[in-house]
């Protein structure tokens, strides 16, 4: 007689479950505790297992719905029995055969969820299926084989009708046990290739290769942790936003004074003053004049997103690559703060111990090439962000000015945009303020 | 039931520094996965895992029924988010070095199974007694607004601290519990958000709904005093942890197990 499985108390209080997957499938042969589906409630997932053996006549839930407890979730039954479902042709004859076959040859399912999860996870070491052997052995052995790490397939069966004993497994584990036992070889199963095997070994020295002189002289250098990180991002940057640079000069002349004469003050407070400080506060101060710069793109949705904060991340090199600490809103802090948080995350992003808060949520990045110098660079923008500024190493140049030539202290800014939302004119016009306010720092004093 | 073991696994450093862990938050749930077989096949004592996560996403059983989930995945795998699939219910929780993870495979013999409610009580007691320890009285709680949320959630005066979550698979339950310690819920507020919103089922989290070990007690804690109270606490709930690695076995399954626990951009 047909059995209805319901959907069981799983716990009090709990009155219904969401089918995640069913384990078996209609005409499928099901022995007493093997899982048939697997219900999520409150963030549990549970298998079911099956209170009876039989053939699944009938799954009444879907994946995906969600069930009451006492819900009829499968009918459990013979084959051939009230409850299969309708179905027409040759697909009801398939399934009556595949559930006929499975309760005469078989007596348990041939593949249980545990060994289909193997197989999904890990498919090499399973022979193609036209060459697996169909094992005729009770539960019972199956079990032992399991605890023993006996793969079944492997067994010659002795027992009547080639079926595998207890005996045959043990005979087998032992024999595993002194190495002589090696898995029958199928003349159609793969020889596993040399990669494969490497995959599920425990790491081994590779075999050093024969030298050539060349290869000699080669060092394969993984990519990875951090520099994978880089290489991804940089990828993507490049593969996504339309870069173009845009490069200016600035006559620092002033601001170099202006530094001079702070330097004591900062001395005192114990804060190393660099020229980036200003350089954040003059790019703060020109992105608030453009503000479609300090924004990100969001091209999945079609969108630009303006930020109306300013979180300022200041690219480092580092012995471990590139990393970008971000100043969290710039814009509140003094030219003596600025320095001091600007000191404090460049040495953590140094010394390994920054924080990974503490590297996210720039909205515009500065990367201040600095006493490498250079005239120019071609910055990668610093994805979704829109823009990034590139600063150059401050130099003594002659300069015309009034018609007659001046030594001044001059630097390069050179300036990314993503072309796709920031039009050429925008960028430059950003550059010339950024400009304006370094060239003279009494502007810059209204955004200390 | 035998003497439960005890695995640590918190030097997240040498892991990243190690070239075969360049994947690192997939091989420990792989090991995770790993684990929770061979208790279930009566290799392994019932186990206690104390583990610091490596960056990324841990994404639950049901978020790959998400509508734009597979755009969601490549989104965040082209931004170097590592994606990790976990067996257990519940919504993607981000993983970060800052949160300490507790995974309790318990094996079951026969039945009945412990039921659901059951289960998260006995198995989240080590924690809560670890907490107890570090004078924090957390209950379940449902905390409108937190990551993940359930009703066997730990939360600490209306906050949420630990997200748990469960699994029981023939012959084992699994308890695990992700513990932000001493930051990144920045971190799960944005990549969480930031997935949904991409796979077409936008939620809303709430930084006040949540909170860290550390913010809760007012004060700094080092990882030492932290595993200390999460051993002893585990002693106390479920008896004397016998300090072990994972076997030769657990972890070559776990290198098996790899290619299921990862999400992959392209399928």
């Amino acid at each position: 007689m047909a059995f209805e499985f319901k959907l069981p108390d799983i716990g009090e209080g709990i009155h219904e479950g969401e089918i995640v997957r069913w384990l078996v499938k209609e005409g499928d042969r099901v022995e007493e505790d093997q899982p048939l589906v697997e219900v999520m409630t409150d963030k549990a997932t549970v298998e079911l297992p099956s209170p009876v053996a039989g053939t699944v006549l009938e799954i009444k839930a879907k994946e995906g719905e969600v069930v009451k407890v006492g819900s009829v979730l499968v009918v459990i039954g013979e084959a051939g029995e009230a409850g299969v479902p309708k179905r027409d042709g040759r697909e009801r004859e398939a399934a009556v055969a595949a559930a006929t076959a499975a309760s005469t040859a078989a007596p348990t399912p041939e593949k249980p969820e545990r060994e289909r999860a193997v197989e999904e996870a890990a498919p090499a070491p399973a022979p193609p299926p036209s060459t697996r052997k169909r094992v005729l052995a009770t539960p019972a052995t199956r079990r032992l084989a399991r605890e023993l790490g006996v793969d079944i397939t492997q067994v010659e069966g002795t027992g009547p009708g080639g079926r595998v004993t207890d005996e045959d497994v043990r005979r087998f584990a032992e024999r595993l046990k002194a190495g002589v036992a090696a898995p029958t070889p199928t003349p159609a199963a793969p020889t596993p290739k040399p990669e494969e095997k490497e995959k599920v070994e425990a790491p081994r020295p590779r075999p050093r290769p024969v030298p050539l002189r060349y290869e000699e002289l080669e060092e394969r250098v993984p990519i990875r942790g951090i520099r994978k990180r880089i290489s991804d991002h940089m990828r993507h940057a490049k593969a996504t936003a339309a870069h173009f640079t845009y490069v200016d000069e600035v006559d620092v002349t002033e601001l170099v004074k202006l530094r001079a004469e702070l330097l004591p003050l900062a001395e005192e407070q114990g804060v190393k003053l660099t020229y980036l400080p200003f350089i954040v506060k003059a790019t703060i101060g020109a992105l608030k004049k453009h503000p479609g710069l300090n924004a990100h793109v969001d091209y999945e949705k079609e969108e630009i997103i303006v930020k109306r904060y300013y979180h300022i991340g200041i690219a480092t090199a580092t012995d471990r690559g590139l990393i970008v600490p971000v100043v969290k809103d710039a814009d509140r802090l003094s030219v003596l703060e600025l320095a001091a948080e600007i000191q404090r995350l460049a040495q953590k992003a140094r010394d390994g111990t920054i924080e990974p808060d503490e590297i996210r949520g720039s909205t515009f990045t500065i990367t201040s090439l600095g006493p490498i110098g250079g005239l120019l660079a071609t910055p990668v923008i610093n994805t979704p962000e829109v823009a990034i500024l590139g600063v150059h190493e401050i130099k003594k140049r002659p300069v015309v000015m009034d018609n007659e030539i001046a030594i001044r202290d001059v630097m390069n800014l050179s300036c990314s945009f993503d072309h796709r939302v920031i039009d050429g004119h925008v960028g430059a016009a950003f550059v010339k303020d950024v400009k304006a306010l370094l060239e003279d720092p009494k502007k810059l004093l209204v955004h200390m | 039931m035998s003497a439960w073991r005890l695995l640590l696994s918190l030097d997240i450093d040498a892991e990243a520094d190690d070239p075969t862990h360049h994947r690192p938050l997939a091989r420990q749930y792989a090991l995770e996965a790993a684990i929770a077989e061979a208790v279930a096949e009566g290799r392994a004592p019932p186990t206690v895992w104390i583990w610091r996560p490596a960056e990324g996403l841990a994404l639950g059983r049901f978020d790959s029924r998400l509508p734009r989930f597979r755009e969601a995945v490549r989104a965040l795998d082209a931004q170097g988010v590592e994606l990790v699939r976990r067996s257990s219910g519940g919504q993607a929780v981000w993983q970060s070095p800052e949160f300490v993870n507790v995974s309790v495979f318990a094996p079951v013999r026969g039945r009945p199974r412990p039921g659901v409610p059951e289960a998260y009580r006995r198995y989240t007691q080590g924690l809560v007694a670890a907490l107890a320890r570090l004078s924090l009285k957390a209950e379940f709680q449902h905390v409108e607004g937190a990551f993940c949320d359930g009703p066997y959630d730990l939360a600490v005066d209306g906050k949420k601290l630990v997200g748990t979550a469960q699994v029981q698979k023939r012959g084992v339950v699994l308890v695990h519990g992700t513990m932000p310690v001493w930051g990144g819920l920045e971190g799960m507020l944005y990549w969480v958000s930031r997935f949904y919103a991409l796979a077409g089922r936008p939620v809303r989290l709430e930084r006040d709904a949540m909170a860290t070990l550390r913010e809760l007690l007012g004060r700094d804690l080092s990882q030492d005093e932290l595993v200390e109270a999460l051993v002893l606490g585990h002693e106390e709930a479920l008896g004397p942890l016998v300090l072990e690695e994972p076997s030769e076995h657990e972890r070559v399954r776990a290198e098996a197990l790899l290619a299921h626990v990862r999400v992959q951009p392209d399928g």
